[in-house]
């Protein structure tokens, strides 16, 4: 433990550096911008600084995507309360009980316990980020390919049945993802496959490329047919900020304990990000809360829950990206892309190889939330001000990142091209009710989850069994069945629930 | 046209059909080999069967539902297929003429194209965004991130 404070405390020397710091500010204020534009997503905003990453050190390039995720899950929490607009399906739950205050004349409570909701869910994750990962690292020191074998198929499942929509569905997006993956060189015998002579197709289909095509293009391309349809934004007179008083915090404590903790497990789980946290938390607050009959009626309770959960779950998916190399959200499938841009392979080995590098971005993360609540209680008339940008003209520089973001990645025009084809694909998921998600997390883990089955069956004699023989890897195979198995379970309980109403 | 989502399910599942058994039989190419020692072409071809097989349920889903939701229109508005096909063709003209060109006069060409006709601004509008984002792009990103994009036979 000491050991960690001391790197800890290292981490916090690295990140007044001056590069560090301003990288740590301009992450929290972009972050902050692209939670209010309703037309640029989180996951859309990190991949369009990627780039400008490019020509930096690692360690501010990571900050810098670090804090813009941390403040983007803050960043549309005001205009969902103030003008019941989100600039994220984060902040959906938001409108609930946030707006309801608002329309009762509380809005600067509203936005007070906001910022308290997003500090506390942050700082939480935080300390259970720095006192997991290092053990968590320790431990996966001794996995073998089974294992990560194991775990790679858990994400893939659980973005399928966290998803909550169709199951088939996912399942379609999930496979497609996992043969958009197959395409180029295979790593164990490399033998060319699906390339058809095409050179920028050997070398294979960037995750990066999927993900800036179908949630960048994709996006601009469905704002577009939908004709930009933001509803105008009222004014509000006194736009202010009003935190609540320790006592009145305290009186919901255990509203905050369970959200940021739960919060923060939920982000843990590959494909369950901040929208799932900020959802599952209301949902748990509403069913168990003390006051659960008013939620919704306009109470801190229904703020503080999805706010502290949505900031909680940042800290969250970044232990298994750091600790094991594995993405838990869309945000830090490309963070682990500027890693790995940078050269740098996460997994337990980073802790030995690059500690002070991991520590300062732990450090960031800190100084990061607690910059991006102090910003957030000054700076809100000019935050929301930002609604007033036209979102055609954010939607043309949209597309021009996305087109340098897509080239950057191989200096390849080819790139571009695939990009593109990723962005119909995108307009088309969206149109059709297809998930994005799984598609993508699919491109990301698929050659992960090949390349440790085949090095599997090469090193254990071709024996499939041992995913189930060795201890932890049948854990993880039995609680990847329990989770493939288990929205088929939600779904005939409900039908038999309907045939008894019948 | 308001369409139903079986509609929209039935034709992604032939399509995704398509998809797997192209994949599958694809795959056949390079050798499977079979689950006690997999070959290159192992992932591929099981992918493109489960796929194939999701495909089949969806599309058996589709006639057998008895509720059918409705969905919005694929395109919205009257003229959001103009818009789209526009953006669309846009984006294959700017890569067409990408490497010709060079990327700051193109970018010029492409942002003044969609800031006039895709999302209507006015010309002056257009004209000062259109050449601040190029010149912009163009320093940050050629002459101070030093990204490798090309300077077309201008030279810029």
């Amino acid at each position: 433990m000491l050991d960690i404070l001391s790197h800890l405390g290292v981490g916090f020397l690295n990140c007044f550096q001056p590069v560090n710091l301003i990288f740590l500010v301009v992450g929290i204020v972009v972050g902050l911008l692209v939670g209010v534009l309703p037309g640029l997503t989180l996951v859309m905003g990190v991949i369009l600084v990627l780039p400008f990453t490019y020509a930096m050190d690692v360690t501010p390039a990571i900050v810098l995507l670090t804090a813009m995720y941390v403040s983007g899950t803050y960043g549309g929490a005001p205009t969902s309360i103030l003008f019941r607009i989100p600039g994220e399906p984060i902040h959906v739950p938001l409108l609930w009980d946030g707006y309801a205050m608002a329309k009762q004349g509380q809005a600067a409570k509203a936005l007070g316990w906001t910022i308290c909701a997003a500090l506390i869910g942050g700082l939480v994750s935080c300390v259970i980020m720095v006192t997991l990962s290092e053990p968590v690292a320790k431990f996966a020191l001794t996995f073998s390919t089974p294992e990560y074998f194991a775990i790679v198929l858990f994400g893939l499942t659980s973005v399928v049945s966290l998803g909550g929509g169709s199951l088939t569905n996912a399942l379609i997006s999930l496979f497609f993802g996992l043969i958009i993956a197959t395409v180029g060189v295979d790593a164990t015998y490399g033998t060319p496959r699906f390339a058809f002579g095409s050179p920028i197709l050997m070398d294979g289909i960037e995750f990066l490329t999927v993900m800036v095509g179908a949630y960048g293009v994709g996006e601009v391309l469905t704002r577009l047919g939908e004709g930009f349809t933001t509803v105008p934004v009222e004014t509000v007179g006194a736009m202010k900020t009003r935190m609540p008083s320790l006592k009145e915090a305290w009186g919901i404590g255990t509203t905050f304990c369970r959200s940021s903790i739960l919060g923060t497990i939920i982000g843990i789980v590959p494909g369950a990000g901040a929208t799932i946290a900020s959802f599952v938390t209301y949902g748990v607050e509403a069913q168990y809360g003390k006051r659960k009959e008013q939620m919704g009626s306009g109470i801190p309770e229904g703020i503080v829950a999805p706010q502290a959960a949505a900031t909680a779950s940042v800290g969250g998916a970044l232990i298994p990206l750091l600790t094991l190399g594995i993405p838990g959200s869309g945000a830090t499938a490309v963070i682990l892309g500027a890693f790995l841009l940078h050269g740098i392979q996460p997994g337990p080995q980073i802790f030995i190889t690059s500690t002070g590098m991991v520590y300062t971005v732990f450090a960031s993360m800190f100084l990061g939330i607690i910059l991006m609540s102090i910003v957030g209680y000054i700076a809100i008339k000019p935050l929301v001000k930002i609604l007033d940008f036209p979102e055609s003209v954010v939607s043309t520089f949209i597309m021009l990142l996305c087109f340098i973001g897509a080239f950057s990645i191989r200096n390849s025009i080819s790139d571009l091209w695939l990009m593109v084809a990723f962005g119909v694909v995108g307009y088309i998921f969206e149109k059709i009710k297809f998930p994005i998600a799984p598609m993508v997390l699919g491109t990301i883990l698929g050659p992960l989850a090949e390349s440790s089955f085949m090095t599997t069956m090469i090193s254990f004699q071709n024996d499939w069994t041992i995913f189930f023989r060795r201890p932890i890897s049948g854990i993880i195979m039995a609680l990847t069945i329990i989770a493939l198995f288990l929205p088929l379970l939600r779904k005939f309980r409900e039908i038999r629930h309907d045939k008894q109403v019948t | 046209m308001e369409k139903k989502l079986n509609h929209y399910n039935r034709i992604s599942a032939l399509f995704f059909l398509g998809v797997g058994i192209f994949f599958s039989f694809y795959g056949r190419t390079v050798e499977i080999g079979d689950w006690s020692e997999p070959g290159p072409g192992f992932m591929p071809f099981w992918s493109g069967i489960v796929l194939a097989v999701m495909a089949v349920f969806l599309l058996l889903g589709s006639f057998k539902r008895r509720e059918w939701q409705a969905m919005p229109p694929f395109f919205p508005l009257a003229d959001s297929w103009k818009r789209v096909v526009m953006a669309f063709l846009a984006m294959v003209a700017y890569l067409l003429l990408f490497k010709i060109i060079g990327f700051t006069l193109m970018t010029f060409v492409f942002i003044a194209f969609l800031l006039k006709t895709i999302f209507p601004q006015n010309w002056k509008r257009t004209l000062i965004t259109a050449c601040a984002t190029a010149i912009l792009a163009r320093l940050l990103f050629i002459n101070f991130l030093e990204t490798q994009l090309p300077l077309g036979f201008f030279g810029f």
